[in-house]
């Protein structure tokens, strides 16, 4: 492009004469001699296979073989790097950083709870659950810059963006979503026109359960009080104030947390929703309301 | 309950229960008799409901009963997406905490003019090739004449590195490629100007 060979290179071209089929030919190498079998001239009676042998026969060993010593690629031991590989679990990137320019540009409204729905919808994440993506991890980077108070919900994070979060005034904890619930919570509108009941968001399996129930995560299944006591801890822990969520005006908004049941704020699973009416269908039958409520 | 948990199983095929079945083909008939302004794109129902084959709606067995709500539907409206990207709100002072100030303006008789982009912000770019042996930083939606904006911001790249800097313009995309990695530099220089 424009370097300074390339400059060179093109103040000599403007000095030369008019470029046409006389004067250009291929770059060496850019076009290989094929095989000719009889007489093709100088490529022709033994088509550049030599003389006899293994090389002229196609009896050559495999690639790798060294002679009769084990070879390189079988002395090495196998060990599983990929093992299972397919079958773990994906967690989005999202940085505090990121999410800091989508509340100061409007993409996401700090007033509102946060959760997947809304990373979704700002254009932050494209989550395929078919890709084994569990959900959404919130990383530190621009932890230092992270000033918005808000109400997150993520599927991982770290101790240091808990605790910016919390410095800020804000409050965030880790929900599970099975695939089913995250494809549902990621995709509202497409899961809303099939016309289906809500279902119920399962509980997270065997290997999650401790994280989900360890306060200092602040997992949603673990006990608020001891959430209480850690978010002090922590405040200690990094030097900052921690600010009092139970006045002012965003107190309602911090309390805000879903049932361990629940896909989406305000609906609860068993609804179908109407599109076309503007409506919520709710079953009355007992059956069904104590299975939902389950 | 067995034929509850059924329900759960599978979120692609269809559910079993016939109750839920009764409601949904009535709903279908309700829309199929008269004609609805369309609110999003057209309903699109799941293929296995208009398959009679395995229709399991017993149609002597009688139909659940349901609410219907108007109230709880302004929490469906919070979920269905804008189609549109917001304009950013205003704030007290600028730049934001994540870094961003909106456009100062550019003064009066520049020869030239870089618009921002849809999302408000500014159309520079890292381009990696070859595996990373080639990194050329993008300038987009240049109007006016590039020649100039070109070897102006050239000149100041070239103070920034304190060596030659490769440049290509492409005037009918109205992009300039400069070799190397000077996205901040590129960014601090356009706001500068104005843009």
């Amino acid at each position: 492009m424009g370097s300074m060979g390339n400059r060179k290179a093109l103040e000599m071209v403007r000095s030369m004469p008019r470029v046409s089929f006389v004067n250009i030919r291929d770059n060496p190498g850019s076009k290989k001699q094929k095989k000719i079998r009889g007489q093709g001239g100088s490529r022709g009676g033994e088509s550049g296979r030599g003389r006899s042998g293994k090389s002229k026969r196609d009896t050559r060993p495999p690639i790798g073989y060294e002679g009769g010593t084990t070879p390189f690629y079988l002395r090495i031991p196998m060990f599983p790097f990929y093992k299972n590989f397919a079958t773990r679990r994906q967690y989005l990137p999202v940085s505090l950083e990121k999410l800091q320019h989508l509340i100061d540009m409007g993409r996401i409204d700090p007033e509102e709870p946060i959760d997947v729905t809304s990373f979704v919808h700002a254009g932050a994440v494209r989550i395929n659950v078919f890709d084994r993506v569990y959900g959404i991890h919130l990383t530190d980077e621009g932890a230092d810059k992270f000033v918005a108070p808000v109400n997150l919900e993520v599927q991982w994070t770290s101790e240091l963006s808990i605790a910016a979060v919390e410095r800020s005034g804000g409050t965030i904890s880790l929900g599970y979503y099975d695939p089913q619930s995250l494809d549902i919570l990621s995709h509202p509108l497409q899961f809303f026109r099939r016309g289906q009941p809500i279902p119920k968001r399962l509980l997270p399996p065997k290997d999650l359960v401790d994280m989900y129930t360890d306060p200092s995560k602040r997992g949603y299944l673990s006990d608020p009080n001891q959430i209480k006591e850690d978010r002090l801890l922590l405040a200690q822990k990094f030097g900052y104030e921690l600010p009092d969520l139970t006045k002012g005006s965003r107190r309602a908004l911090h309390r805000l947390r879903k049932d361990p049941r629940q896909i989406f704020f305000g609906l609860q699973p068993g609804w179908i929703i109407n599109l076309t009416d503007r409506a919520v269908l709710k079953p009355v039958d007992a059956e069904l309301q104590e299975f939902y409520r389950a | 309950m067995a034929l509850f948990a059924r329900t759960l199983s599978n979120a692609v095929s269809r559910y079993v229960l016939p109750k839920y079945d009764a409601i949904l083909s009535s709903q279908l008939q309700a829309i199929q008799t008269r004609s609805l302004p369309i609110v999003w794109s057209s309903t699109t129902w799941h293929q296995e409901f208009y398959n009679s084959k395995t229709d399991l709606v017993d149609e002597s067995e009688e139909r659940t009963k349901y609410l219907e709500s108007k109230e709880d539907f302004k929490y469906v409206e919070r979920l269905i997406p804008s189609l549109e990207v917001p304009e950013p709100p205003k704030h007290d002072s600028y730049p934001t905490p994540s870094g961003w100030s909106p456009p100062k303006g550019s003064p009066e008789g520049l020869p030239y003019h870089v618009r921002r982009t849809r999302y408000h912000s500014h159309p520079v770019s890292i381009q990696q090739k070859h595996g990373g042996n080639q990194i050329w930083t993008i300038v987009k939606n240049v109007d006016g004449d590039i020649w100039t904006f070109g070897n102006k911001l050239l000149e100041h790249l070239e103070e920034v590195k304190g060596a030659e800097v490769g440049m290509t313009i492409n005037e009918y995309a109205k992009r300039v490629f400069y070799k190397g990695v000077f996205k901040d530099d590129v960014i601090k220089w356009l706001e500068n100007e104005g843009f």
